[in-house]
């Protein structure tokens, strides 16, 4: 007894440190709770909605909740919500789909492609960031940040984020310290409402495009999103939102099309011209690559005109 | 491997379980394992270079019991390749730019090899080969032994700087687990990077904007510019000393510890007893005695003290500036000596007792403002940046402006000062105890606490997300 009494003094110790590091993550942990890109609520709250209660849940980047406007969609009947962060990285997306499955079960799920083979390489502290912090704590969530550290030279800052935003000590406010994930709500359901409008330019799509391949890595990912609805009996649509494309862009679309054929995926590609949605390319884009409230409008009852009869047969 | 990186607090957790799981016998070639990857970890071109370095020291050192004549040559020869593959590759570049400078021709560069702590543990090496010619230790027979003494992991690439008689008794037999070593090792780790991220890192904020853009301060921020900056040397060196010898102390292995509130110093030879105590040890007794020392008369113990002062400037630096920091240091004990007797009779004249309070911190502030400056010269970018900066000093003095600009994070500024205070109280509680063992006597509920804020100040304070894969010691490029 005498010869384990440091040894159990040690892991007492060790148990008040990890709990003394546990309570004081949250606090620390940076939080985006206002502007339109507020991630932890968009994200935060879609664990906080009633369960079973979501009949389609939208993936991607900025792409995806640029382009989706559950408003819109319920306008038609279907429960919605988008789960997408800015540049999100497909590895990523699929622990986003595992996680959506938490505590709904959705009908569908719409992948948006823009990402495929573009996260190449580290990937940038700031995605990282809005990837993982607004996600809950779980098996799930260790196994999303796993798959984007790869590069990193230091992992543990990304699990154990209280080494990352201890520097937040002095910008800490009333919020960090009354946080409750608990409590997180996005009145939007993950869509980013912006009003503003840039005046583009329709870009034909190239005539002639050098083949390319989906990166193994990236296949690996969408083979397992496939899989993962398949065994859910979820229904996998890949769009293709609005956005300027060259000819790198166009090629990596042409593989995702390709790609889709091949696995018998259903595939909407709102780039080519689709009498039905109507686009006015002087209002209804924020940028040139996004869409704004008036083009998300219309992508959004496009989709949802198609959508709804299936998810009354569903249901 | 950086000594502030994740991967090496896991790799040192290891290397702690896998040495006290392992035989008694065997504890001493795991920590040479441990040694050679770590220091592979930098490249397997830097690892050939320090198993070079090992190989010959081990034949020169074999050899000196073998022969009878021509040890003084080997030695000898030894020295002047060991050194002089040090200084090649510290300095090639350097006079390769000068020389390109003073020809006007295009400036040629070589991709040299610099393998880290390269100037730590050349002297180690050449240290050992020198007591051993003197027959103050014997040649180690085992290669793996002398191996595992120019390889230890905590000291090959920022010191101390160790003698075989210091290291022997606890590196090569075996240690025996210790609850104490290991708690109080990875405690004084704790406070290492608690001096060097928490307070070195964040003086760096500081200074680093005034020495990089001089031209545009002067007055009281160089002043305290270069103040902020004795704190940070002070606190990124020892930090780092005392995250190596918790290491150590972790094994079972004593480490001395570098430094002995140097900034209490009451002269610039009390200073230099207390900074970087091994260089000062081994300067001391493998060049200053060696030319003679104090034992040739004045003239000659001057010329020593610059000669050894000026090999301390060459050692830390490439650049005339280290040269003139070091001739500097040199000088002014050459002034101490000089007016140390007209000292006593002044103050014999006026009745105050050497001993005084009041007296001794006199001249510790005086020692400290010599250092000071002194570290202005280390620190410029060049010696014309030191003379530029040391004349702004005086013009400009107050200007509220540049002070604002540099101290603008009020909040930073704050807990640096706090924590620097923190750092002044530890230091004077250390020269009236011991005072890891006090605090170890102290009842949990006082002791926890503290451990726990140490822990989470490094954590919140420290940096570490951000600057974690950045963080480099300011001596490693020595």
């Amino acid at each position: 007894m005498k010869n384990s009494k440091p040894l159990l003094r040690s892991i007492c110790f060790f148990i008040i440190l990890a709990a003394l590091f546990a309570l004081a993550t949250p606090i620390f942990e940076r939080k985006t709770l206002d502007g339109a890109w507020n991630y932890t609520d968009k994200v935060g709250g879609y664990f906080n909605e009633p369960d079973n209660s979501i009949d389609l849940v939208g993936f991607g980047s900025s792409h995806m909740y640029c382009s989706l406007n559950p408003a819109v969609m319920a306008d038609y009947g279907i429960s919605a919500y988008v789960l997408a962060t800015q540049q999100q990285p497909l590895c990523a997306t699929y622990y986003y789909m595992r996680a959506a499955l938490k505590n709904q079960k959705p009908d569908i799920f719409i992948l948006e492609t823009h990402m495929v083979n573009r996260a190449v390489g580290e990937i940038e502290d700031s995605v990282i960031a809005d990837a993982t912090e607004p996600m809950p704590m779980s098996l799930n969530k260790l196994r999303l940040i796993h798959s984007l550290v790869g590069e990193k030279e230091n992992k543990l800052p990304y699990y154990l984020t209280l080494f990352r935003y201890g520097s937040r000590w002095d910008e800490l406010t009333r919020d960090d310290f009354t946080f409750n994930r608990r409590t997180l709500q996005d009145e939007h359901r993950g869509y980013v409402y912006l009003t503003d409008a840039t005046v583009t330019e329709p870009s034909p799509l190239p005539e002639t495009t050098v083949p390319v391949e989906i990166n193994a890595r990236d296949l690996e990912y969408l083979d397992r999103m496939v899989a993962l609805c398949k065994e859910n009996n979820i229904r996998l649509i890949l769009l293709s939102a609005p956005t300027a494309m060259d000819e790198e862009s166009y090629s990596i679309h042409c593989a995702v099309k390709r790609y889709a054929q091949e696995r018998g995926l259903e595939f909407i590609d709102a780039n080519e011209p689709i009498e039905a949605l109507a686009l006015d390319y002087s209002t209804d884009f924020y940028d040139p690559n996004h869409l704004n409230l008036s083009g998300s409008t219309k992508l959004s009852s496009y989709l949802a005109a198609q959508l709804s009869a299936y998810i009354r047969d569903e249901e | 491997m950086s000594y502030i990186s994740f991967d090496f607090f896991f790799f040192v957790a290891a290397t702690v379980l896998v040495y006290y799981l392992a035989p008694l016998k065997a504890r001493a070639y795991v920590l040479l394992v441990a040694s050679l990857v770590f220091y592979a970890a930098s490249g397997l071109e830097n690892l050939a270079v320090l198993v070079l370095l090992i190989a010959a020291s081990y034949l020169c050192t074999r050899l000196f019991e073998k022969l009878k004549k021509g040890r003084a040559a080997l030695l000898a020869v030894y020295i002047i390749l060991t050194s002089g593959g040090l200084l090649f590759i510290k300095f090639i570049n350097y006079f390769l730019g000068l020389s390109a400078r003073f020809f006007d021709t295009p400036t040629l560069t070589l991709d040299v090899l610099v393998p880290l702590g390269l100037s730590f543990f050349t002297l180690q090496a050449i240290g050992y080969a020198v007591d051993v010619y003197r027959g103050d230790v014997p040649a180690e027979r085992n290669p793996l032994k002398l191996a595992l003494f120019l390889s230890f992991f905590p000291l090959v690439v920022q010191g101390p700087i160790s003698r075989m008689s210091q290291l022997s008794p606890t590196l090569f037999h075996g240690n025996r687990f210790s609850y104490k070593d290991l708690t109080q090792g990875a405690q004084l780790m704790l406070w290492g990077l608690f001096l060097k991220l928490v307070i070195a890192n964040r003086a760096a904020g500081f200074v680093d904007p005034v020495f990089a853009d001089y031209s545009t301060y002067s007055g009281l921020t160089v002043i305290l510019a270069v103040l902020l900056y004795a704190l940070q040397l002070y606190a990124d060196f020892s930090g780092c000393v005392n995250i190596c010898r918790g290491v150590a102390q972790m094994l079972g292995v004593e480490l001395m510890d570098n430094f002995d509130s140097p900034y209490f110093a009451v002269s610039i030879r009390d200073f230099w007893r207390r900074w970087h105590i091994s260089l000062s040890a081994w300067l001391r007794d493998y060049v200053y005695i060696p030319l003679g020392g104090s034992r040739k008369g004045k003239l000659r113990k001057y010329g020593n003290l610059l000669l050894t002062f000026f090999v301390s400037g060459v050692w830390h630096g490439v650049g005339i500036h280290y040269v003139a920091w070091g001739l500097y240091h040199g000088a002014l004990q050459i002034i101490g000596d000089i007016t140390a007797p007209l000292k006593k009779r002044l103050r014999a004249h006026l009745g105050v007792r050497e001993d005084a309070f009041l007296h001794r911190l006199l001249r510790q502030i005086v020692t400290f403002a010599l250092v000071a400056y002194g570290w202005l010269l280390f620190r410029a970018d060049g010696l014309i940046a030191a003379t530029r900066m040391t004349g702004s000093i005086f013009r400009d003095f107050v200007n509220f402006s540049q002070l604002e600009t540099v101290f603008a994070d009020k909040a930073e500024l704050w807990l640096l000062l706090v924590c620097a205070l923190l750092l002044l109280i530890t230091s004077l509680l250390r020269r009236r105890m011991k005072l890891r063992e006090k605090i170890a006597e102290l009842s949990l509920w006082i002791r926890w606490p503290l451990y726990l804020a140490l822990f989470f100040a490094v954590v919140l304070f420290g940096g570490l997300g951000e600057a974690f894969s950045d963080s480099i010691f300011l001596y490693m490029q020595f």
